[in-house]
């Protein structure tokens, strides 16, 4: 009866209701992968050590569906399309200022305390304002040289959705 | 006969042959992405390139430039016109300044908004390595092609400023 019900399994007969429901799941597979949960292979150390080099994960695009984004969301950003995207944290919203003094993050002149960041750092950028409609985002590793790093302030509807774990 | 497996059989000839039709079928967009595929075969550097090879790479690319062609980087607030020459001492200049390159393309949306005019968005993946440090920069470009005496060159060529420190 296993083998029977194993043999069904692998190797079932071509029924109408076996093509349906075979329509059904890879549909909702479709679905599901390319417009709520879109694989990511990350890629790369300016997110370490909270996103490691060759990680897997998954973009949850429903993530601000009803919440705006807020200070340490890692969020996806995307450019041309979503084939390759940015993995960062945000640091600043829209009408705050942004500043690096020694390698410590400073928003709206006050020095902010960031637990996810492990690396010693000797980053200085002036205090800038983030305009509006927009957020700034910064990667985790600062041990990497500042001019070799991506980060800045970014659209919010460049942010596609919000990192799953 | 009308069957279920003879109905799967003739839907699979039709989107395979749909997709070779597409995939192959000469036409103009075709013609961009080789263009384009052309960038990341003569873009990227292998360590054992010889300076011959890095002049004939260079040209290939130099040659897929209209002859004025304007460039613009947004991060950097430049714009300027530059011909053929300047364009392949550029491009040589910067192939010759790493051991090893890799440019990649992704996310290629091409556009016809007039005849013998194409618009291209793109997302540039370029990584190379120096022999001290290892840089890798994610870009969105927007350019712009003319199909000038049968051939599809960049007109303009704009890098996007998605991460505005």
């Amino acid at each position: 009866m296993i083998v029977n019900t194993l043999r069904r399994f692998l190797l079932p007969n071509l029924t109408r209701g076996f093509v349906v429901r075979l329509f059904v799941v890879i549909l909702a597979a479709v679905l599901l992968f390319t417009q709520v949960l879109i694989p990511l292979r990350i890629d790369g150390r300016s997110m370490e050590p909270s996103y490691d080099d060759g990680g897997f994960n998954f973009c949850w695009r429903w993530r601000y569906l009803f919440s705006e984004p807020k200070h340490g969301d890692v969020v996806v950003i995307r450019f041309a399309g979503r084939r390759v995207m940015l993995l960062k944290r945000i640091v600043a919203l829209a009408g705050e200022t942004v500043e690096f003094r020694a390698g410590v993050l400073w928003i709206n002149g006050r020095e902010v305390e960031e637990p996810y960041v492990q690396t010693g750092s000797d980053w200085r950028l002036a205090a800038r304002l983030v305009e509006p409609g927009k957020v700034y985002v910064v990667g985790d590793n600062r041990g990497v040289p500042m001019n070799l790093h991506q980060f800045g302030q970014v659209e919010r509807q460049r942010i596609i959705g919000g990192i799953l774990w | 006969m009308v069957t279920i497996k003879n109905t799967l059989i003739a839907l699979l000839v039709v989107i395979a042959a749909g997709f070779i039709a597409v995939r192959f079928w000469p036409g103009d967009e075709r013609a961009i992405r080789k263009q384009l595929a052309l960038i990341e075969e003569a873009g990227s550097k292998d360590p054992a390139e010889k300076p011959v090879e890095l002049l004939l790479k260079s040209r290939q690319i130099a040659g897929l430039f209209n002859d004025p062609c304007q460039l613009t980087v947004e991060a950097a607030d430049y714009n300027g016109v530059f011909d053929r020459k300047q364009i392949l001492d550029r491009i040589t200049m910067v192939r010759s300044s790493f051991i090893q390159m890799t440019v990649e393309l992704y996310d290629i949306s091409i556009a016809f908004p007039e005849k013998k005019t194409a618009t291209v968005s793109l997302t540039l993946r370029l990584r190379s390595f120096s022999g001290n440090e290892t840089v890798a920069e994610v870009h969105e470009v927007a350019a712009t092609l003319g199909k000038i005496e049968g051939d599809w060159l960049f007109t303009s060529v704009r890098i996007v400023e998605v991460l505005k420190r």
